[in-house]
């Protein structure tokens, strides 16, 4: 099968997958294809390279495994995942930070024995709030984490935020920052080894158009 | 697919035992002796293990008088924590087990490691080092000469961070860092410690070094900046040389930033990879420091190879070419 000495690269759908054919492009990886398409995988023949179109949640899981060699995923990815891939590039785009959220810009009030935190990402929230040794429930959605303390679901949210577009349009405000995220380049331990040359002259290449 | 072929397990268990009887021949030809660490254990035996392996990780049982035992996490801690309260100057050991390790994992449950591996205790000599990656080597290429070994030397990263005065939190911190090769977080790190400029430069720098050794050692010594480091790099120049007499520096890649899970050597550290499997077949290093958690520092350095993936490799080998496969020929055999 032809994939099998390709640099196969798993890349989140969706925005990041947008934003990774940008910068591709721009370091010359033309046969980037169409991310307005709907196929799975797409071939770069000219540079072989393997482009695999997961969702965010798998990447780190496809990389890890083997099945692809390099991913193109967001750090909050890799920390909810606490991933042991080589981060190797910060593609410099998909910038947000990932942050505590309520209806006051303060935590609530008779809270302090335990919070109820909403969140997509459980194992941030766990890490983060274990750190300050505060006990928390986490109350983990799959989306629209916003509206769970407006309906008493929760006391707080964790979050990733853009601009804090939504955050302002459902009255919440910031309490914390927990950390910046950006997308990452990764790779796994064993590719990073067996295929080095390849993967390093790419990360050259994507480095030069990122900074 | 046929399910539950009682049959395939026994074929499994017969290449795992013969798998296993091809290293332990080795090791008993070069002279170390079978050690049989204890399968559960209190759990307070493993304390130190905890900072870097977490307790999580752990398999706990609770005993009738409500003592928390696990299950042996770690077969060098288990070996180490029941030599060394017995030590005695001038002691001398050349072990080898073969054992089952027990971790617990959010996502994949309990599993269990089979592991064969060496422990070589008070002997610091370079020449016991290059003996033991010697003898990793040739494990490695009695079941495929297709493997690469990542090569490291502990004391450059550690000499380089003695000279800060980061805290052994933020330390670690740094170090998770350099796990992960993460160039931004280091460098988005030394800016808000802030580290000196010329050791957050190395820092970024080493990221880069691997491969070659000549080219690694050349650049190294430029960021040398105590006793420490350069002894890293004199030890992997040396290394080179040593590894180069016997054929096998084509397998060998370097790495000054390299660090390893369990963050408890202090010297050479190395890690083996074949293609296709996503987990190293084999680790080992130097971890005098370690020992010293257990009441006396000794000198102490070994490996352990994963058998699982050994044996999975002979499999498919023998898959390939059919029933009359023959291993590979030691190469150290072949001279």
């Amino acid at each position: 099968m032809r994939i099998l000495d390709y640099l196969k690269i798993a890349v989140a759908k969706g925005r990041t997958e947008k934003g990774a054919a940008e910068i591709f492009k721009k370091a010359g990886f033309g046969k980037y294809v169409d991310p307005d398409s709907r196929k799975l995988t797409s071939f770069d023949d000219e540079e072989k390279i393997a482009y695999i179109y997961v969702k965010p949640v798998d990447v780190t899981t496809y990389v890890q495994n083997g099945a692809a060699d390099l991913g193109v995923i967001g750090k909050d990815m890799l920390l909810e995942n606490s991933s042991s891939l080589y981060e190797l590039l910060d593609l410099g785009f998909g910038k947000c930070k990932m942050v505590v959220a309520g209806k006051e810009n303060k935590y609530p009030r008779g809270k302090e024995e335990t919070l109820r935190v909403a969140t997509s990402y459980p194992n941030i929230a766990k890490s983060y709030f274990g750190h300050k040794n505060q006990k928390i429930i986490s109350v983990n959605l799959g989306g629209s984490v916003e509206l769970a303390p407006l309906l008493g679901l929760s006391d707080v949210i964790v979050d990733l935020v853009e601009t804090g577009r939504t955050l302002r349009a459902n009255d919440l405000y910031v309490i914390e920052e927990i950390c910046s995220v950006s997308t990452k380049l990764v790779s796994n331990r064993v590719s990073y080894r067996f295929k080095h040359q390849r993967v390093m002259e790419l990360v050259k290449r994507l480095e030069e158009v990122c900074s | 697919m046929e399910y539950n072929l009682i049959q395939k397990e026994i074929d499994l268990f017969r290449e795992r035992y013969k798998t296993r009887r091809i290293i332990e021949d080795i090791l008993i030809k070069e002279g170390y002796e079978y050690f049989e660490p204890s399968s559960f254990d209190d759990m307070d035996r493993f304390l130190p293990l905890m900072n870097t392996m977490g307790q999580a990780s752990m398999v706990k049982l609770i005993a009738s008088d409500s003592r928390i035992l696990v299950l042996n996490p770690d077969n060098t801690t288990s070996i180490i924590s029941r030599i060394v309260p017995l030590w005695q100057d001038g002691m001398k050991f050349r072990l080898f087990y073969s054992a089952t390790a027990s971790r617990s994992d959010r996502e994949l449950g309990i599993s269990e490691i089979r592991q064969v591996g060496v422990e070589r205790l008070g002997e610091s000599d370079f020449k016991t080092d290059e003996e033991i990656i010697l003898l990793a080597l040739d494990i490695l290429s009695q079941f495929s000469i297709d493997f690469v070994m990542e090569v490291s030397n502990s004391k450059f990263v550690d000499g380089l961070l003695g000279e800060t005065d980061l805290s052994p939190v933020e330390k670690r911190r740094l170090r998770g860092l350099l796990y992960r090769k993460d160039k931004q977080g280091i460098s988005d790190f030394a800016k808000a410690a802030p580290l000196p400029e010329p050791i957050s430069n190395s820092l970024l720098s080493i990221l880069n070094l691997q491969g070659d050794a000549e080219d690694i050692t050349a650049q190294g010594e430029r960021f040398c900046i105590n006793q420490k480091m350069a002894d890293s790099i004199r030890e992997i120049t040396a290394l080179k040389k040593f590894l180069d007499a016997y054929g096998y520096l084509d397998n060998v890649s370097f790495d000054l930033s390299m660090i390893t899970e369990l963050d408890y050597y202090d010297g050479l550290m190395f890690k083996g990879y074949y293609p296709g499997y996503f987990k190293d077949a084999l680790s080992g290093g130097r971890y005098d420091s370690f020992t010293e958690d257990y009441g006396k520092k000794i000198p102490a350095i070994g490996f352990s190879l994963d058998l699982d993936q050994v044996t999975n490799l002979r499999i498919k080998q023998k898959e390939k070419e059919g029933e009359d496969f023959g291993l590979p020929q030691n190469r150290r055999g072949k001279r």
